[in-house]
């Protein structure tokens, strides 16, 4: 598979004192996994990706392109960012502010126009939120935020789509449909990097797991692969089985029985 | 709300010491249009010399302190943020109060005001520049407060030492604002800053909103924000500077009339900025009716917005109908 950003010894955070030191990465089409304890350096990482923070050192290639030669509006043309959900100030609309992903492929002195709009109700339809386009964003719950900030990113039509932990603020039915949905987007042909807390997420629509640990890029290869119960106990701290529930479409982690040290 | 500026416009040009009849004010308007003879040379003054450049002053200025309000408030991602937040009105008011200390003319005062609130602007954005690993939004605020409150120990000692039998009674009729003074030359040549100011403005007024999602969502989403906020803060302290010159300090339009403007449209900048600059056309042109009719001297139109202003603005957060989060 194509590499879509290609990490090469990056280092990320503060010059003298990284918080996540020489990634050495290929992220390749389909879905990355990105997993690693709280504060481990996620957010950081991803924002260096973006452009949006400096990097210490190491070299970092978008689409086979130093991102330093990148100008800002192409790559938001090309990079999609979806933020934790937020509260926001002003009373937008959704329809709003989904129109604020086209913005990278308006002129600056240019106001979005009626195709532009036309792609922002598309991208509302595709995540079930056509309903909501006129109600303030400022009204909504944390997990609508979370879709429209999802849909405003697929407004952009971008090549590649980074999520930070889309699914933290959602009630378990809306974290199955975001997932279903970055799979349907990948078998579309988006590249998509999100980070999560859940193993179980990245064992349903994961094609790659990269996991952080102790500051550095501990492990990187097929969800089966890295999550293993070893691995569970040394990042997380936590005994898990791993295995298909009957009739499951993917694999579950599930906390060991403490009667049942030796499994089953 | 055109309707409501037009009334205001024709109410302002017939109101006053010397009250005119609406036909009298249009038989002169259509006198002007067919290049008719004058008719009462009085009436002519009044209307062409005395109220049409106070009414197109109060406009302009109206219309340019909600607009800087306005782009401040999604700029600084703040309800609370005025025209004055960077200093612009400190620095222009030390620029004029220095002016009539030294007994300058007229229009020697409107230029040092002028200046005055355009470098301390410029002060407060090369401060921001030069402090680097900060957000860059929040170390322009605080500058904007360091340099008010240098300016601010300016125009006291100023005060101080002032004649005050002569000196004071002007400077402090000066800081709170009045159109009395306005000539057509005032009206006509603050137009270039005005129309400097406020086309960018309106360009740009889609990119303005995204300003309101933070420099790192708007970077994310292909914005200059470096580049656009210096458009923005140029823009905005342009059209403060020129309304400060001709007419002072004139407090609370541009914190009030976009939050009002933002309950009537919403806080989508394409129809905020529009709706701002109508209403606060409308508010000044509104309170300099009363200004000179309430009493039988002209009351400071700094006294009238605030009395106005603030009672309405804690009327707005008790009713809890507001615009913002």
């Amino acid at each position: 598979m194509a590499v879509a950003f290609a990490l090469d010894t990056v280092s990320v955070g503060y010059r003298d004192a990284p918080i996540v030191s020489d990634v050495t990465l290929d992220i390749a089409e389909g879905v990355t996994c990105l997993l690693g304890p709280n504060g481990a350096g996620k957010t950081t990482l991803f924002k260096s990706m973006l452009g949006l923070l400096p990097y210490a050192s190491g070299k970092m290639r978008l689409l086979d392109r130093p991102l330093s030669e990148w100008r800002r509006k192409d790559l938001a043309q090309t990079m999609g960012y979806v933020p934790q959900a937020h509260a926001a100030l002003f009373p937008f609309s959704v329809l709003e502010v989904v129109l604020m992903g086209r913005t990278p492929h308006l002129a600056s002195y240019r106001s979005p126009s009626g195709a532009d709009e036309d792609i922002a109700r598309q991208s509302l339809d595709r995540l079930g939120l056509l309903g909501l386009a006129d109600r303030a964003y400022t009204e909504l719950s944390g997990g609508e935020r979370q879709l429209v900030l999802i849909a405003r990113a697929l407004a952009q039509k971008p090549r590649i789509l980074i999520m930070d932990e889309p699914t933290a603020s959602l009630d378990y039915g809306n974290q199955m449909r975001v997932l279903d949905q970055v799979r349907a987007l990948a078998d579309d042909g988006m590249t998509v990097l999100l980070s999560t807390h859940h193993p179980d997420h990245a064992l349903r629509i994961g094609d790659a797991v990269a996991l952080i640990f102790n500051g550095r890029l501990h492990a990187h290869g097929t969800p089966r692969d890295v999550l293993t119960a070893d691995m569970m106990r040394m990042v997380y701290g936590v005994d898990v089985v791993i295995g298909a529930l009957p009739g499951a479409a993917s694999s579950s982690i599930a906390p060991r029985s403490k009667e049942h040290p030796n499994g089953a | 709300m055109a309707a409501g500026l037009l009334a205001a416009i024709i109410l302002a040009m017939v109101i006053g010491k010397f009250p005119l009849t609406p036909g009298q004010l249009a038989d002169a308007w259509l006198g002007w249009a067919w290049g008719n003879e004058a008719l009462d040379p009085r009436i002519e003054t009044v209307i062409w010399n005395v109220r049409f450049p106070r009414v197109i002053a109060g406009l302009l200025i109206g219309a340019a302190l909600a607009a800087a309000g306005a782009t401040f408030q999604a700029l600084f991602r703040n309800p609370l943020v005025a025209p004055d937040i960077l200093g612009v009105s400190t620095g222009a008011s030390l620029g004029a109060v220095l002016g009539i200390f030294l007994s300058l003319p007229v229009i020697l005062i409107q230029l040092t005001s002028f200046v005055g609130g355009i470098l301390a602007v410029l002060a407060v954005y090369s401060i921001g520049l030069a402090i680097r690993h900060r957000d860059p939004v929040l170390t322009l605020v605080l500058a904007g407060v360091a340099i008010s409150a240098i300016a601010g120990a300016g125009i006291s000692l100023i005060k101080i030492l002032a004649d005050p039998y002569d000196q004071l009674p002007a400077i402090t009729y000066w800081l709170l604002g009045s159109l009395t003074a306005v000539t057509r030359g005032d009206a006509l040549s603050i137009l270039p800053a005005m129309l400097l100011g406020l086309v960018p403005l309106f360009v740009l007024r889609w990119q303005v909103n995204l300003m309101s999602l933070g420099d790192e969502e708007a970077k994310a989403l292909g914005v200059n924000t470096r580049l656009l906020r210096t458009i923005l803060i140029a823009a905005a302290t342009l059209v403060t500077a020129a309304s400060v010159s001709i007419a002072g300090v004139i407090g609370w339009i541009g914190l009030v009339i976009p939050h009002i403007a933002r309950l009537l449209v919403g806080p989508d900048f394409r129809r905020l900025l529009p709706a701002s600059m109508l209403l606060g056309a409308m508010f000044l042109l509104v309170v300099d009716i009363a200004a000179r009719t309430i009493a039988s001297v002209e009351v400071p139109l700094g006294i009238l917005t605030a009395a106005i202003g603030a009672p309405f603005f804690l009327w707005l957060l008790a009713s809890g109908r507001r615009g913002w989060q």
